[in-house]
């Protein structure tokens, strides 16, 4: 085997690779590659709105060559705000979060924690990880076309995105179905391999939570990618044969009544077809994050997670509610009451399943023995900014309440606390949690404390603030901040609802806390490329002393994974069964078992050295 | 290096006892899944659009029943032959199977050249919706254009001379015409199906019978008192935007099938020597595919043609 | 998820989960059953296009019909083309489950459409 991966040469052992956890590799480095790009857009934006109408400092030169006429003098004109916003959340969403916890996490540990040599199917693999590189640079060639790229938000709404007569938006929708089928095929991979390579004796009660997570975040994927596919491909015909998919009759455009266009279309099918990729998404975004977080736990508080069923059949649920609650985003467009009724109820009831695995989680905590590692520093956060994104969601449930709430400034708070302090940190801490066993190597702990102290309150006061002026009544897509709308426009003197100085000078402490957050990324990029050359060299295979199976194997894994086969003999977070032995009285006396490890790997045949039944 | 691969990878040819199944005909049904949903979304949209239209407004009656029904009977075809084709091999008969996959293919590229052929006739087929309408008695090949003899006739359909197909008017313009002959249909579509039946009854209870528009002149219409003009393309109207992009997107997966089948008939058929039960599954599992976009015409079929 | 056994059981590596399905005659019959429902979409085809010629009251008469005859002609496509029949009972309930959300997104998108515009389209 290992002379096998002599022979390969640089192109097909790094770039055409076969082996799933260098395509993990290869997903991780270019999904967060794109993290940075959307990362700087949000910088430019924030500057903009602290300081609306002044040329960009430092850049404002480069923005002006790469972008043209919206980028004059280095200023940053509405239209270029509007692309930069629509590019970020695009961007984050469909090129950063979702590759990084399912192309990269997924890739890399699935067949690893299963007992699996490989993906089910290795060149599908590589090819949708091609796909979707090739639909990144497409979507960021737009940045280059003329006209620049789309500039009407990440969801695109129609008739707006028919009438923009520059070329942005085409790039975006094939950019999209690119996308979308290398995130299909993905699925289909991570879905079979769970289903079919998994080891002898792991059985779907004995998986580790993340691989759960993976699968029903693969069926997500697998099931509502399409509609949004569908909804591209009518989108594209409406561009460019002139069909009228979401033209409605009568349209007119700037005083003018549209010309040549048959109308009869409906601007609500796309919102249908894209939210109900849209709000299933949601939970691509924070599912296998709860996976990661779950791994990290597990081995840092040395002792089974509470509730396991509970969390599974959890996930199970919201995999399938996820399909039925989407048009809770699109209360604002006035449906009948009966149908709003149902989705307010569906959406109020997956809250349910989501306090369910935090709830376990949080009870997992209680009588551990916890290690705060950099990893668990990460995931223990994970919970509390969780939740904060998670409640402030509920509001927006209920029709009347959201009414008010949907486009202002609350609503960004509310996702980017489920998205950044949510699913970043996880990723982070999973990115800490398994570098030892990608590489060999330990990041260093004085660095990754630096990097998680300052992310964590930077976010906070980036975030928390956009909550205040929310219910300020702050609006969300309004380039100048809310300058026009605030007491700082003499026109608006005395008028009640004006926004406040205080609240305008949020935008100010946003703007900078966001230079800082960038700043605190620093020691990661460092500590990442630093660590893999020169980090500490790990003591053995299993540094963490962790049970599951991805730390069984040599460091880092061979091609094919295991250096013999695997066979499972036990569930997945066996941590401190002596402790057990001990309360339940199958064990005389502490002496009689504190020399035994205080972790069982799933791969310990059972015998008369181990403590305690394997269940 | 793919041998080895293959040989680490297990149930790639054997099926796993506890699931019943060897990995690529589950993969093959998980994207069939998501095919249900994308033709699902589009089936959704379909239905949509169509309770939304106004009333009289949605197109029907202007594609080609007989063909459309001979095309169908085309792909069933092939999807038997694709079957038998399994079986075939499945007795270790690889003549007998390479015959039924001549077959398949021979049908699947007679359904796409009978496809182009109906969509080059809508291309040159025309739409003129007119500022002003023109009275049903103006011209007797308007008759079947309005439900009443002195109905107004706000837009004509049929073949305009000369012109070939995704003209505009704009374009029609540029290229300096000042007027079109349109040949009318023998109806419009103003007129519902039933509306249509009666009437050809009744012509045909009347003795001798009119001999139908295309005897009578063209009608020549000033290209300054056409408001819109335009070839039955996705651009006509929601209903044959519906109809190319569904019917596009079917002829595409029939044409990523015959590249398939074609692979595995050809230079893929080396399988069958070295390791036929994988090969068999590979037909197996691209039948699969078949038999789909078999399933997915017999819902278009009626939809688009007949509904 | 049953964990019935804590010994783990160790799946043949050449197992054969057809059993009795690669033996010619059952292949055989599978053919001849290919032809019979080969027969019955032609039966179908003619069935769905004559339905054109007749004449029903109402419009939801006719689409139900239409549909009626689609869906039995896939389903034969699929249970016996596609052999759904003998497959795992896993598939079906993967494809059960797709089923579901396919009406879910069908149904609901229509729904939330007539909840708008009043029940008064269906009639037409």
């Amino acid at each position: 085997m290992s002379s096998e991966t002599h022979e390969l040469g640089f192109l097909r052992k790094y770039v055409f690779s076969l082996d799933h956890k260098v395509i993990g590799i290869q997903y991780g480095i270019t999904s967060l590659s794109f993290v940075f790009v959307g990362l700087v857009l949000m910088m430019l934006m924030r500057w903009q709105i602290a300081n609306p109408g002044e040329a960009v400092p430092i850049v404002g030169g480069l923005l002006e060559g790469v972008m043209g006429v919206p980028a004059a003098e280095g200023k940053i004109s509405p239209d270029l705000y509007n692309m930069f916003g629509a590019m970020h959340g695009t961007i984050m969403i469909f090129l950063g979060i979702v590759p990084l916890v399912f192309g990269a996490f997924g890739n890399y540990l699935v067949p690893l924690q299963i007992g699996a040599p490989d993906m089910a199917f290795p060149k599908l693999n590589m090819f949708s990880y091609h796909l979707y590189l090739w639909g990144g640079l497409v979507m960021l060639a737009s940045f280059l076309a003329p006209g620049g790229p789309a500039q009407a938000g990440w969801t695109s709404y129609p008739p707006l995105t028919t009438i923009i007569p520059t070329d942005g938006q085409t790039y975006w929708i094939i950019a999209m179905v690119i996308i979308i089928t290398s995130s299909l095929l993905g699925s289909i991979n991570v879905i079979t391999t769970v289903i079919q390579l998994r080891a002898p004796g792991m059985t779907w009660g004995r998986l580790p939570f993340f691989v759960w997570t993976e699968f029903v975040t693969a069926f997500l994927l697998l099931l509502s990618f399409p509609p949004l596919e569908s909804g591209a491909i009518l989108q594209f015909v409406d561009r460019i044969f002139g069909a009228s998919f979401f033209m409605p009759h009568d349209l007119i455009v700037s005083g003018t009544p549209m010309a040549d266009v048959s109308g009869g279309g409906s601007p609500l099918l796309w919102q249908h077809l894209f939210w109900f990729l849209g709000h299933p998404e949601v939970y691509v975004l924070v599912l296998a994050p709860m996976g990661i977080v779950t791994e990290i736990f597990a081995n840092n508080i040395r002792k089974p997670i509470w509730g396991y069923p509970a969390m599974v059949g959890s996930i199970l649920t919201i995999g399938f509610l996820s399909m039925v609650v989407w048009a809770h985003h699109m209360f604002m467009t006035g449906m009948g009451s009966n149908i709003s009724m149902f989705f307010q109820t569906t959406t109020t009831v997956i809250s349910i399943p989501s306090v369910i695995v935090m709830t376990c989680l949080l009870l997992s905590l209680w009588g551990g023995s916890i290690r705060f590692t950099v990893p668990m520093l990460f995931a223990i956060t994970f919970l509390p900014m969780f939740g904060i994104g998670g409640l402030t969601g509920i509001p927006m449930a209920f029709n009347s309440t959201d009414t008010v709430l949907h486009d202002s400034y609350y609503i960004i708070g509310h996702f980017h606390y489920l998205v950044a302090p949510g699913t970043l940190f996880a990723v982070f801490g999973g990115i800490y949690y398994w570098f030892p066993k990608a590489t060999g190597r330990h990041m260093s702990v004085k660095l990754g404390h630096a990097h998680f102290w300052g992310s964590l309150v930077c976010m906070n006061l980036i975030f928390f603030p956009m909550l205040v002026q929310g219910l300020a009544g702050m609006g969300r897509r309004m380039s100048d901040g809310g300058a026009n709308y605030s007491l700082a426009n003499p026109s608006n003197e005395g008028v009640v609802g004006a926004l406040s100085s205080t609240i305008m000078g949020l935008n100010v402490l946003i703007a900078w806390s966001v230079v800082a957050l960038a700043l605190f990324q620093l020691p990661f990029i460092f500590n990442f490329f630093y660590s893999i050359v020169a980090g500490e060299k790990v003591e053995n295979d299993n540094p963490w002393g962790a049970t599951t199976l991805e730390w069984q194997t040599p460091t880092p894994p061979p091609h094919g994974n295991f250096a013999e086969p695997v066979v499972v003999y036990r569930k997945a977070y066996d941590y401190s069964l002596h402790f057990k032995a001990l309360h339940a009285q199958e064990a005389p006396e502490w002496g009689s078992v504190a020399h035994l490890p205080d972790f069982e790997p799933q791969n310990l045949p059972v015998s008369a050295e181990t403590v305690g039944a394997p269940e | 290096m793919s041998h080895s691969q293959h040989e680490a990878i297990p149930y790639t040819t054997e099926v796993r006892e506890d699931t019943g199944l060897y990995n690529g005909k589950l993969g093959m049904w998980l994207f069939l899944a998501s095919e249900v949903m994308l033709f699902g979304g589009l089936f959704s949209a379909y239905v949509f659009l169509r309770l939304g239209a106004r009333p009289g407004e949605w197109p029907h009656g202007l594609l080609n029943i007989p063909i459309g029904t001979f095309n169908t009977l085309v792909l069933i075809t092939s999807s038997l032959t694709v079957a038998m084709s399994w079986t075939a091999l499945k007795l270790g008969d690889f003549q007998t199977y390479r015959k039924y996959q001549l077959v398949t293919l021979a049908c699947a590229v007679g359904f796409l050249a009978i496809k182009s052929f109906e969509y080059y006739d809508k291309f040159t087929h025309y739409e003129v919706w007119l500022k002003a309408p023109l009275a049903a008695g103006e011209h007797p090949g308007l008759a079947g254009h309005a439900a009443a003899p002195d109905a107004e006739v706000p837009s004509v359909i049929g073949h305009v001379e000369g012109v070939g197909p995704f003209e505009t008017l704009a374009s029609l313009e540029e290229a300096g015409a000042t007027s079109i002959t349109i040949h009318p249909d023998k109806y419009h579509y103003r007129l519902t199906a039933w509306q249509q039946a009666e009437r050809t009854m009744k012509e045909a209870s009347m003795e001798g019978g009119s001999a139908g528009a295309e005897a009578h002149e063209g009608l020549t219409i000033e290209l300054s008192k056409i408001a819109r003009l335009s070839a039955l393309v996705p651009r006509h109207s929601t209903f044959f935007a519906c109809y190319f992009t569904l019917t596009a997107l079917h002829a595409l997966h029939v044409a990523g099938g015959i590249v398939a089948f074609a692979w595995l008939l050809w230079p893929g058929a080396r399988m069958w020597r070295e390791e036929p039960e994988r090969y068999t599954n590979r037909i197996e599992v691209t039948g699969l595919f078949w038999h789909f976009v078999d399933l997915v015409w017999i819902f278009l079929f009626p939809t688009l043609y007949l509904l | 998820m049953s964990e019935a056994t804590s010994t783990p059981t160790l799946p043949a590596t050449h197992g054969h989960g057809h059993g009795h399905a690669d033996d010619p005659e059952h292949i055989r019959q599978m053919q001849k059953r290919f032809l019979i429902v080969y027969g019955v979409l032609i039966v179908g085809t003619i069935l769905t296009v004559s339905m054109y010629y007749v004449y029903f009251e109402e419009m939801w008469q006719t689409v139900s019909v239409a549909m009626l005859i689609a869906s039995v002609k896939g389903l034969f496509v699929a249970i016996v083309f596609m052999h759904l029949w003998h497959d795992h009972r896993n598939l079906g309930t993967i494809l059960l489950y797709t089923g579901v959300v396919a009406v879910g997104l069908f149904a609901l998108t229509i729904g939330s459409f007539l909840s708008v515009v009043g029940p008064q389209y269906l009639v037409r």
